[in-house]
């Protein structure tokens, strides 16, 4: 996962860009075993299942996941399935253009203000789920090749700049942004 | 008699405050990861001044002000120690965008960031927070550059 890899993920929900920053290595080793699991559960089956099904079902698989290791552990609880989809709500930046530029929101945020809707962003959810549990467990060397094939089959992409650096790359034609919004009045003279 | 025009007065969620911190993602803060006092954002100076003259008042507006931002953090959850981490590593975190816990209030910038304390504070079993006291710029009277 992220282990210090300089890498983030774009994606286009609804009329908004997506921005993502991979778990932490401390978060993937207090959660490995329902991040395994789903794994495991995503790739079994044939590679058609796995490249047509398994990023839509994510989500569910996930949470399937943690009820069974809840159940196996006698615990009445989802085995931190909604602690996990927290984590990568709140590593997510949506990119919303608006009337003085783009402006960055959080997830809920975005969904409230009609930029998007939640059926838009649980597909991407389950594509970033998608990602966190087949990347995170791979090899280092390993990780390039998987975070591609990933990419590949779902609307996900990588890249190496910072949120920032992104939402500048996306001001082709906008105003920058400004410190708020800006009052009628003129500064008297 | 006057009519009542019951006016609505709105909504509060506090639930709905949040942090996004652009240049460092995993510092991003929401409702489930603070404590009860959530956070709060500060003015700190007179968006001017009013000097005073023998007949009247000359007024000269700020371009500037310094801003402080305090959240109430989770000590219990992983997020703190990213916090804490990111302060030993280094302290300056560029902008900050402050969500409020009102829809119909807009978001606050402040920029060129720095995190000024991250205080553990109290370890009796009873303080499950730590607070966090960021500050920087947010500015103001944006039309004087009209004038230049």
């Amino acid at each position: 996962m992220k282990i210090d890899d300089n890498l983030s993920l774009v994606f286009d929900v609804g009329a908004c860009k997506g921005f993502s920053t991979p778990i932490s290595r401390a978060v993937f080793e207090a959660n490995f075993k329902i991040i395994s699991a789903t794994k495991a559960a995503l790739f079994y089956g044939n590679s058609s299942a796995v490249v047509n099904v398994s990023p839509v079902i994510a989500t569910l698989t996930l949470k399937d996941e943690g009820k069974k290791i809840a159940d196996a552990s006698g615990e009445d609880g989802d085995g931190s399935a909604d602690a996990i989809i927290a984590e990568i709500k709140r590593l997510t930046l949506i990119m919303v253009s608006g009337a003085s530029g783009w402006d960055m929101l959080p997830v809920d945020a975005a969904i409230q203000s009609g930029a998007m809707d939640a059926e838009e962003w649980q597909e991407a959810l389950s594509e970033l789920i998608f990602f966190t549990a087949s990347y995170a467990l791979a090899r280092k060397a390993d990780r390039p090749r998987a975070a591609k094939g990933v990419c590949a089959i779902t609307g996900l992409d990588t890249i190496s700049l910072s949120a920032e650096e992104f939402m500048a790359s996306l001001e082709t034609s906008k105003k920058p942004e400004t410190t708020g919004s800006k009052a009628g009045s003129s500064v008297p003279v | 008699m006057a009519v009542n025009p019951r006016v609505s007065q709105g909504n509060l969620n506090r639930v709905r405050a949040s942090v996004i911190v652009p240049a460092f993602p995993t510092l991003n803060i929401n409702s489930s990861h603070m404590g009860k006092q959530f956070l709060s954002l500060e003015w700190e100076e007179a968006f001017g001044d009013q000097i005073e003259t023998g007949t009247g008042l000359v007024n000269s507006p700020a371009p500037y002000v310094k801003a402080t931002c305090a959240i109430n953090i989770l000590r219990s959850q992983l997020i703190a120690s990213q916090w804490q981490a990111q302060a030993d590593a280094t302290s300056i975190i560029g902008r900050i965008v402050v969500h409020p816990d009102s829809t119909v209030y807009p978001a606050q910038t402040v920029h060129n960031c720095q995190i000024l304390h991250a205080s553990p504070g109290r370890m009796d079993g009873l303080n499950p927070t730590i607070d966090v006291i960021i500050t920087g710029v947010r500015y103001v009277n944006n039309d004087l550059w009209n004038m230049v």
